[in-house]
């Protein structure tokens, strides 16, 4: 890689975009390829570059260089335009070019990467900070060598929050060689310096909570450890220390930034936010480093010379050592199934617990139970399970201090717990009324008959059901990454933000969620073995009694 | 003791008991007879709380069940009952269902109900079938279970709801056995039942039920042999009735022959049979009509399923007038070929005091 610095450094200065280089070295000649390519696109579109060797013989490259399948915003008619969620940019493509066919939107670059190389998207919206590390990790990505607009990064707060004056001016004190330093130091090649400082100094000011982006590399984005860091998050920790403030950082999606900083679950918003004029309606921004929007294609002349090094199982290998063993990542995955089980497990727990009292209560047909259950019923269920977690975390708890885990917990146990009471009902439903008036006419009581004669008879009707709701809840637990909770997908997600990635976080993850699936599958069967009565053995039976025969 | 006081149980649109008032005495072995709907079942399952009575007061012993601050739970561990769909515990084996209720309730050690268990099991012939499932056995057999699992309770008094009505007629008899040699053990029970043999075989007192009540009481010889009230003697000699009434001469003719075909057509009347009723209706009303200018006719059928045989009864009104005594011999020959017997009577009393009998078989 400092061989690719110093070509960085040659080609930096070539601006018209003919670069002759040397001291390539053999062993990394491919890495300095792409450096090469992608910083060549950046600086000097569509341009010619000679490349020469450790040998010192001058070669024309040209055709080695990959050319953009689109030069020209005329090429883009009909063509599908992405970019993240909850980024704005449409009238701004289309004012280049209104015949854009189609606007699509992903949640995390990985995505969007893979659409591109798989064609299922043409071009795609992104930032120069990420765009360069894209650039540098897909040699099959090039940069569209047309610009978009240029603007300026911004850390959000809420609308009108005096904070921001204060802020900006600590800001504007640092000086401007300090904050290329981290640029720097954040786009740049070596992981090792990629650490955030200590937050050393007193806080005598208090803390403030961050909303922070967790898949956007290099700006704010978490590492191997599970820690947050970045760029952006950097900066905050400059102006904080100038202003005496702690921090503490929140990872959450890309597209719930602004909503955690609108809701005041958040004091400011971090991760590579562009200032717009639509975004500076709902927000307030400290402006701290200038951006440029740019659009990245498919490249047309990119041939993959590793593939014959390559064999699959090489590449599977690689892609395996990438996702867990660098950095350290399985450490997240791991963490990610402890957040998965803990959400599932209590849910489980509260859920069945939630179920089994309402059921209780309504069941002798309480008409004021039964009509609060109803309507409770009516609202957990109709509700879409996001859109239940995020009114949840960002309305109902929206100004108390809560943490996503927590407000998962809730939002699946009343979910769980619904239908752990609609099985109790269809399940003791089915048991006939005899049942009942038998156990009645010999005199139980009427919780004696349910907990004696009923609920063991129904129980066994319901528990393949129950089975399939706990499978159905580790599923549904994926979508906490909505609220800021970092659950095995999320992980995932995370994962594949820093290795580009897209196939092999995903099998791992779905992998993952089978054998959670089958180890709870197989605990609730054991459970339903013992709990069926009918599987008992005759000794057990008759246990301490003295037959005659 | 069972004290009855004008019970009364109402549904929305049905009312199966209006003023039901009568005492049981201990000892007493009662069935309970009665077309569909008169509230046979109902007037055992108010006994035991199993349906709250609309009005009314009930005792079993000292105890009012109907207070609402009644320990119904103890009540009932002396109330026994058999039900017609036995209610078996499906998830119990046959001992347990049968050891269950003394262990939860009379707080009995597991060896004593056990014991207990068994004992009953072989008195009702089915110690071999401890270790079963309800869903493993016959019908008959599980209905003898059911009656086990009551007696462990040893309760003082026992209804049985129609013990054989969901059974295979195969299986009626040994479930029957059972409840014969229970009869004799001077248990004090109840039982509805529609086996009218049976009724008669085990009981010392028989209630009839109709009309919203107990129609007719009596002793299986009164009630079976010699029923006093109309009812009750079309329902132990399992009549079916019907009944037309004329009151001019321009009479539905064709209607009343499809009244009296479709009658027979429910009650499933032989054709040969249904084929004379009808006869036998045309020619006497012709004959009749005959006599007088504006008649005013009643003709009951009553059909015995039992005997199998028809009997017309047409009362008339006017002037004592016998047409078997008439001179149109050919319509009294036709008549009188078709017909078992033939016989008139005058009820001065009566509003309609010509009475023909005619009997066909």
């Amino acid at each position: 890689m400092i061989k690719a610095q110093k070509l960085f450094t040659i080609i930096g200065v070539l601006t018209l975009g003919v670069a002759l280089l040397t001291g390539c070295g053999a062993g990394s000649k491919r890495e300095a390829e792409e450096t090469i390519t992608s910083i060549q696109q950046l600086d000097s579109p569509g341009g010619k570059i000679g490349l020469a060797d450790n040998t010192g013989d001058e070669k024309l490259v040209v055709e080695k260089f990959p050319q953009p399948e689109f030069t020209e915003f005329s090429d883009l008619s009909g063509k599908t335009v992405s970019m993240l969620t909850g980024a704005p940019f449409e009238e701004l493509v289309k004012s280049k070019n209104p015949e854009v066919g189609e606007f699509t939107f992903f949640n995390s670059m990985p995505d969007m990467i893979q659409a591109l190389k798989t064609q299922k998207t043409d071009a795609f919206l992104t930032n120069n900070a990420v765009g360069q590390l894209v650039l540098n990790r897909n040699p099959e990505i090039v940069l569209f060598p047309q610009s978009l607009q240029d603007g300026e990064f911004g850390i959000a707060f809420s609308k009108g929050d005096s904070r921001r004056d204060e802020w900006q001016a600590a800001f504007n004190e640092i000086p401007q060689s300090d904050i290329q330093a981290a640029w720097d130091k954040w786009t740049g090649e070596d992981e090792s310096i990629k650490v955030l400082p200590e937050q050393d100094w007193e806080g005598s000011n208090g803390t403030v909570n961050v909303a922070a982006c967790d898949t956007l590399e290099p700006m704010s984005y978490m590492g191997g450890d599970g820690k947050l860091r970045g760029f952006d998050l950097e900066v905050i920790l400059m102006v904080a220390k100038k202003l005496d403030v702690k921090v503490e950082f929140t990872g959450m999606e890309f597209s719930a930034i602004l909503a955690a900083v609108q809701s005041g679950k958040a004091d400011m918003g971090a991760g590579s936010i562009i200032i717009t004029e639509e975004r500076a309606q709902s927000v307030d921004f400290l402006e701290y480093y200038p951006a440029a929007f740019v659009l990245l294609v498919r490249s047309v002349t990119y041939s993959d010379t590793a593939v014959e090094e390559n064999t699959i199982i090489n590449s599977i290998k690689e892609s395996f050592n990438k996702t867990f063993i660098r950095e350290g990542r399985w450490k997240l995955f791991v963490q990610g199934i402890g957040i998965t089980m803990i959400i599932t497990l209590s849910a489980i727990l509260l859920g069945t617990t939630l179920g089994f009292t309402v059921f209780m209560i309504c069941r002798n047909g309480n008409p004021v139970a039964n009509t609060i259950t109803r309507f409770c019923l009516w609202l957990v269920q109709g509700m879409p399970m996001v859109v239940l977690l995020m009114i949840l975390y960002y309305i109902v708890f929206g100004n108390i201090s809560i943490n996503g885990i927590t407000v998962a917990v809730i939002g699946f146990t009343l979910t769980f717990g619904a239908a752990v009471y609609g099985l109790l009902k269809i399940g003791v439903g089915t048991i006939d009324n005899g049942q009942y008036e038998a156990a009645y006419a010999l005199g139980y009581s009427n919780q004696m008959t349910f907990f004696k004669i009923i609920l063991p008879q129904a129980l066994p009707h319901v528990l393949p059901a129950y089975k399939g709701e706990i499978v159905g809840l580790i599923k549904a637990t994926a979508i906490v990454g909505y609220i800021a909770v970092q659950d095995l997908t999320k992980m995932g997600d995370i994962v594949r933000s820093r290795t580009y990635e897209a196939f092999f976080p995903l099998i791992a993850i779905t992998i993952i969620y089978f054998v959670l699936e089958g180890i709870i599958g197989l605990l609730v069967s054991r459970i339903s073995i013992n709990l069926n009565p009918k599987r008992r053995n005759p000794s057990e039976i008759l246990k301490g009694v003295k037959t005659d025969d | 003791m069972i004290r009855i006081e004008h019970l009364k149980k109402q549904y929305a649109g049905v009312t199966p008991l209006n003023d039901v008032s009568v005492e049981i005495n201990d000892g007493d072995v009662i069935s309970v007879i009665g077309p569909s709907g008169t509230g046979k079942s109902t007037l055992l399952r108010c006994i035991n709380q199993l349906e709250k009575p609309t009005a009314g007061k009930i005792w079993v012993d000292d105890v009012e069940v109907t207070a609402p601050n009644c320990d119904l739970n103890r009540v009932r561990q002396r109330l026994g009952m058999v039900f017609q769909s036995f209610n078996l515990f499906s998830h119990k084996t046959v001992i347990e269902n049968i050891m269950m209720a003394p262990m939860d309730l009379l707080g009995k050690s597991k060896q004593e109900a056990y014991d207990e268990g068994i004992r009953l099991l072989r008195m009702v012939g089915l110690g071999a079938k401890a270790l079963s499932y309800p869903e493993e056995l016959s019908g008959g057999q599980k209905q003898r279970i059911a009656i086990a699992r009551t007696l462990a309770m040893n309760p003082d008094v026992i209804l049985l709801d129609e013990p054989t009505s969901a059974l295979d007629p195969t299986m009626v008899g040994e479930v029957q056995a059972v409840i014969r040699d229970l009869a004799k053990t001077g248990k004090t029970m109840m039982i509805v039942t529609h086996e009218m043999n049976f009724a008669k075989a085990i009981s010392n007192r028989v209630f009839y039920m109709d009309e919203g009540g107990i129609y007719e009481e009596g002793t299986p010889e009164e009630i079976f042999d010699h029923p006093k009230r109309e009812n009750t003697r079309r329902f132990v000699h399992r009549l079916k009735v019907l009944e037309l009434n004329i009151e001019s001469k321009d009479y539905d003719f064709i209607g009343m022959a499809g009244q009296i075909e479709s009658w027979c057509n429910k009650n499933q009347i032989a054709p040969k049979m249904a084929n004379r009723i009808g006869l036998v209706f045309e020619e006497t009303t012709q004959l009749l009509n005959s006599y007088f200018d504006s008649p005013l006719i009643e003709a009951v059928c009553e059909y015995s399923e039992q005997l199998e045989v028809a009997k017309w009864t047409f009362g008339y009104a006017g002037s004592p007038t016998d047409i078997t005594q008439s001179d149109d011999d050919l319509g009294v020959a036709v008549l009188k070929g078709m017909t078992e017997s033939i016989s008139y009577a005058w009820e001065e009393a009566s509003p309609l005091p010509n009475r023909l009998i005619i009997e066909i078989k």
